[in-house]
């Protein structure tokens, strides 16, 4: 708009000039005239040293919350490129359709750094992509793009939210679950059965700090129950979910696991990946093993169905239904699941 | 749910909006270019002038002002609006007979219609700097709104042209800079709600493109002065071939080309005939004169336009004044008009034409009428075409039938004067006719009226050669003269000022000077049918067709033994002759006895080529002017360099001064980018980063302090680069003096030109 606003003025001079025999108006509409094609060749010099990226190539946050994506904008010309269009495109990873954002910054000599805040409502994996550059002349009437591919996935997790869950004397999958009632994470105070080197991904709540100090090195504490006492939770999906949809599901897994993790010392989560045509395991023992888990499951296909499921096994289905074998012990609601998931005691 | 939201964060975003960041040195250098363009363009009118050597310093020194003290503190610069705003207060009621005469003056200048000499502006000339400074300063840097400010500066120098102050060379060049400059900065995406936090310094960024741009502009500009000035003619000729078309198009499409031509209104822009066919006309023989048909006669000249007239006014002004009866009157004029004719009859040699005028267009408002004829009745004209006369319709009714009307006239050449009655001659209505068509508003022509004072003449013979001299000599023939500037008079303007246009200008003028002269005389409008363009039809008669590029406008006087008489004043490459007794012969014979240039042709020629080039060298003298001391641009050059000499020195010394104290406060990291940044400018470790094994080593021995020093200088970095915590203040006292040390080291090695720009300018010291 602006730019034919700007050569409707440079002819309305050339016009009146004309009208009024005034050359230096002449001279002036001239001027601008000639100035279009450099205006229209500079972007597309900048084009060419111009480039984005993202900082980081992953974030994780927890649902409803914002983060701070940091994209980098380099220029390695000589001239500075003072407005720069980033188009974004953003999904969740099991959609197929994406929706875009241009946004605009600057690109001053070298590299520049932007921020882009994230916003997720659902629990998933969220892909945002910069797909496509622009660069603007100095008077932003003439622009040239290019087409990059930077990505960063954003793992958006749910907020830490366990579901009340009353065992008895004989679970599953476990022995001597009575003596642990509904307690919360970390208020455990189980015997220190060894201590032993911290491997990549122990939970930083069991590092052995005192040990650790002495020794420059981290150890890892390990209880007693931990070898002995386990849950499985088998999550099966139907076809077609939506990632709203499956954003529940992760919510009520997340719970489900949390919530048994007072309970017992790890839990064994099982899906069926569609890809693998087998069925996938993780096992989880804390809040970051929890995240750990799902994002494992954000990955993965969960759309088909095994012929025959696995005995023994606590269930959840994207129809927010809890299974104990095949007996259905409670459904959840899509509106309510917030409040049942912290209102709900489950009895096993 | 929306599910994922992209966007910038806004509240951060509103937060860095209050913020405020300093302007860079250039958008001064903008801001002066804004407020000088204001008041070199107020100082185009001649009548305006004022005392540069104060008012264009004065408007550099607060726009100086203004950019130092927003920079500086927010107190002050509010405190200097304060002194403005009071300033401007003061002065307007310090000054106010003063400012109240001047206002009258511009006001007078732009709107009245008179001469208005020339005064000293230099009181509202300050005042206005003041206020151009404020309102351009404010929106610009403060506001940030540029298109308001874009769109009054671009109206200020389109539109000043129409109330007729011509902006000259610099004054465009200057408001196109301060134009594009700000609009670059303006673009930069700062206020835009979608542009994200970015970490580079925004207006520095955008001082740096408007820099470029500036460059850019400069470079077009330069080379579209030449350009220009060589093609003057080749572009102006384009504007109306474009404007040409779209006005002969849009009279097509609407109809208005088909409109016959009449009236007394002077176009006072360009003319663009359609050749759409208005009139056909049939003559019983051969013309060997040119037709005039004259549709309209201007009695009052109203600026612009005349009262429509006939003998009507005349016989009414006479009845009045003289008691006369009117239809007495009324018979002896139509007498007086037609006697000759019935002369010719009587002797049975008539030399007289038929003359059948026909409207192909437009319908019948106005018959054109042939000088020295008589209008056929409905019943001889239905004899002569062979029709029944029905006395029921009147002659309009019977152009339905494509018959038009007729009139019996004679060529000049044919009226033999001595035949006529001696009642013509001498008559009270023609004594009338001196009262009636010799007055002129004087106040609207005041040039006119003293060229015609300064040349006294009493001779028509003279008369009329003085007029077509001073025409052709002054005027060029040109039917895209361009518009006339509002508040001027087209007679005056044309003649004196534009010196080209086509004949309804030539014919405005030529009837004003007659009668400024006394010489009875209107301004006639209608067709000019020349002999050549009729065509034999095989029996004796021959036929035309006019077009609406026929359409003419002329003088007509009236003499003693013919009547009113149309006298031809606009240029058409020979001088005809004027009226019976005086023929082209005889006009260049007068021109020649009174010194006024031999063949007019020529010397109009000459003096329209001097025209031409005078454009050209109207633009480029405006710089010669300038360096011959009457100008102003040697005064903005001069002040423009002492106000540079004298604020550089002392921005630089505060921006060192600034860039110190923001270094002080600074942490680990960034002392460590400076230290690597100044041993690099003085070629020392340039093979590092800083993120070597054996750096610490090396900056120890580089710059000669302890390896401990150094290698606690480089953890303090690590740690704070890497850690959560902030180096602590021996960390800093350490880090300040390992730099302090590298300094002074890389100073010492540099010769004099880098240590000026080692201190001040990236002020490492």
């Amino acid at each position: 708009m602006s730019k034919f606003a700007f050569i409707a003025l440079a002819l309305l001079t050339y016009y009146l000039a004309g009208m009024y025999l005034s050359l230096p108006l002449m001279i002036m509409g001239i001027a601008e005239l000639l100035m279009l094609p450099f205006l229209f060749a500079l972007p597309r010099y900048l084009r060419k040293n111009i480039s984005a990226h993202f900082v980081k190539q992953s974030e994780t946050i927890l649902e409803k919350a914002n983060v701070s994506c940091g994209i980098v904008i380099r220029n390695t010309g000589r001239l500075t490129a003072n407005r720069c269009q980033l188009r974004f495109r953003f999904r969740y990873h099991t959609e197929e359709k994406s929706r875009s954002v241009k946004l605009y910054s600057g690109g001053a000599k070298g590299d520049s750094e932007a921020k882009l805040t994230v916003c997720a409502d659902w629990c998933g994996l969220a892909l945002v992509k910069l797909d496509r550059v622009r660069v603007y002349d100095y008077l932003g009437l003439f622009s040239a793009g290019k087409a990059v591919d930077e990505e960063t996935d954003i793992a958006v997790f749910p907020r830490e939210q366990a579901l009340q869950i009353i065992m008895p004397d004989s679970a599953y999958g476990a022995e001597g679950l009575s003596e642990y009632t509904v307690n919360r994470p970390g208020e455990a105070n189980d015997e220190i059965r060894q201590i032993r080197e911290y491997r990549t991904g122990d939970s930083h709540r069991r590092i052995h700090w005192n040990q650790s100090a002495k020794t420059d090195k981290l150890w890892i504490k390990e209880y007693e129950r931990e070898t002995d006492t386990r849950a499985e939770v088998l999550v099966t999906a139907a076809d077609g979910m939506t990632a709203e949809k499956l954003s529940l599901l992760y919510k009520l897994l997340s719970a489900l696991v949390l919530g048994l993790l007072a309970n017992v010392a790890a839990v064994n989560v099982s899906w069926y990946d569609s890809e693998k045509k087998t069925f996938v395991s993780a096992e989880v023992s804390d809040i970051d093993g929890c995240r750990e888990m799902l994002l494992m499951l954000y990955r993965t296909d969960l759309t088909g169905f095994a012929e025959e499921l696995p005995e023994h096994f606590l269930r959840v289905t994207t129809a927010l239904e809890l299974y104990r074998e095949n007996t259905l012990l409670y459904r959840f609601s899509e509106s309510e699941l917030d409040r049942e998931l912290q209102e709900k005691i489950i009895t096993l | 749910m929306a599910g994922i939201k992209v966007s910038v964060d806004a509240r951060q975003n509103a937060r860095r909006l209050k913020e405020k960041e300093p302007l860079p040195l250039v958008t001064l250098v903008f801001l002066i270019a804004g407020v000088l363009g204001i008041l070199l363009l107020y100082r185009s009118p001649a009548a305006n002038d004022f005392q540069t050597w104060l008012v264009l310093p004065f408007a550099v020194l607060l726009c100086w002002g203004m950019w130092f003290s927003y920079n500086r503190s927010g107190l002050i610069f509010w405190c200097l609006v304060g002194v403005m705003i009071i300033g401007f207060i003061a002065a307007s009621y310090i000054f106010q007979d003063k400012v109240w005469l001047q206002g009258v003056h511009t006001f007078r200048m732009f709107f009245s219609d008179s001469a208005v000499e020339t005064m000293d502006m230099t009181v509202s000339a300050m005042m206005l700097a003041v206020m151009a400074t404020l309102a351009l300063f404010g929106l610009e840097c403060p506001g940030r709104s540029h298109a308001l400010l874009y769109l009054a500066t671009t109206a200020l120098l389109l539109f000043a042209p129409l109330i007729d102050i011509k902006a000259n060379i610099e004054t465009a060049f200057l408001l196109i800079l301060f134009q594009l400059a700000f609009w670059s900065v303006s673009s930069v995406t700062r206020d835009n709600p979608r542009a994200l936090l970015f970490t580079s310094d925004r207006l520095k960024m955008a001082g740096k493109s408007a820099l470029a741009l500036s460059i850019v502009l400069s470079v077009t500009f330069l080379a579209a002065l030449p350009l220009v000035a060589a093609n003057s003619g080749s572009f102006f000729e384009s504007v109306y071939q474009v404007e040409g078309f779209i006005y002969r198009s849009l009279d097509n499409i609407t109809g208005q080309a088909e409109k016959l031509v009449t009236g007394g209104t002077i176009n006072s822009g360009n003319n663009y005939p359609t050749g759409t066919p208005h009139i056909e006309l049939t003559a019983s023989r051969q013309p060997t004169e040119p037709i005039y048909l004259r549709g309209f006669s201007g009695g009052e000249y109203l600026g612009g336009s005349w009262t429509e007239t006939n003998d009507n006014v005349a016989i009414e002004y006479m009845c009045s004044q003289y008691g006369w009866d009117r239809e007495t009157l009324l018979s002896s004029v139509d007498y007086m008009n037609s006697g000759y004719y019935d002369l010719f009859d009587d002797e049975g040699d008539d030399p007289s034409i038929t003359l059948a005028v026909k409207h192909l267009s437009g319908g019948y408002p106005v018959y054109f009428t042939p000088y020295y004829s008589r209008l056929y009745d409905a019943f001889e004209w239905h004899s002569i075409q062979g029709k029944d006369y029905n006395p029921w319709q009147d002659v309009i009714a019977f152009s339905e039938e494509n018959i038009g009307y007729g009139f019996r006239y004679f060529e000049q050449k044919d009226i033999d004067v001595d035949s006529i009655y001696s009642f013509i001659r001498n008559t009270v209505y023609k004594s009338e006719l001196e009262q009636i068509y010799t007055s002129v508003p004087k106040q609207l022509v005041p040039r006119l009226t003293q060229l015609v004072r300064e040349n006294p003449l009493s001779d028509l013979d003279e008369i009329t050669a003085f007029i077509i001299y001073t025409l052709h000599s002054n005027a060029e023939y040109s039917l895209t003269p361009g518009w006339t500037p509002w508040g001027k008079d087209i007679a005056d303007y044309f003649l004196f000022e534009r010196k080209a246009g086509y004949c309804q200008h030539f014919a405005l003028c030529g009837t004003l000077m007659y009668r400024l002269y006394g010489v009875p005389a209107r301004y006639a409008t209608g067709y000019r049918a020349d002999p050549s363009d009729f065509t034999d039809n095989g029996d004796g008669s021959c036929s035309a067709v006019l077009t609406d590029a026929d359409a003419h406008a002329w003088v007509e006087i009236f003499l003693d033994d013919y009547g009113w008489t149309p006298v031809e004043v606009t240029p058409s490459g020979t001088i005809p002759s004027a009226y019976p007794g005086l023929s082209g012969v005889r006009i260049n014979l007068i021109w020649q006895q009174n010194g006024w240039g031999g063949t007019g042709n020529l010397a109009a020629a000459q003096e329209l080529q001097l025209s031409d080039q005078s454009d050209i060298t109207d633009i480029l003298s405006g710089f010669e002017i300038s360096f011959d001391g009457n100008g102003i641009l040697p005064f903005v050059l001069i002040g423009a360099a002492g106000l540079a000499l004298a604020a550089f020195p002392m921005t630089v010394l505060i921006r060192r001064e600034r860039l110190l104290k923001k270094y002080g406060k600074s942490g680990c990291r960034v002392t460590f980018d400076r230290l690597l940044d100044a041993l690099h400018y003085g070629g020392l470790l340039t093979d590092m980063d800083g993120s070597e094994e054996d750096f610490a080593a090396r900056l120890a021995e580089t710059v000669g302090i302890s390896a401990e020093e150094a290698q606690d200088f480089v953890s303090a970095v690590s740690r704070e680069a890497f850690g959560n915590t902030p180096a602590g203040e021996k960390e800093q006292e350490l880090a300040g003096k390992v730099y302090g040390s590298a300094a002074e080291q890389v100073y010492r090695e540099l010769g004099l030109y880098k240590r000026l720009i080692f201190k001040y300018f990236r002020v490492c010291i």
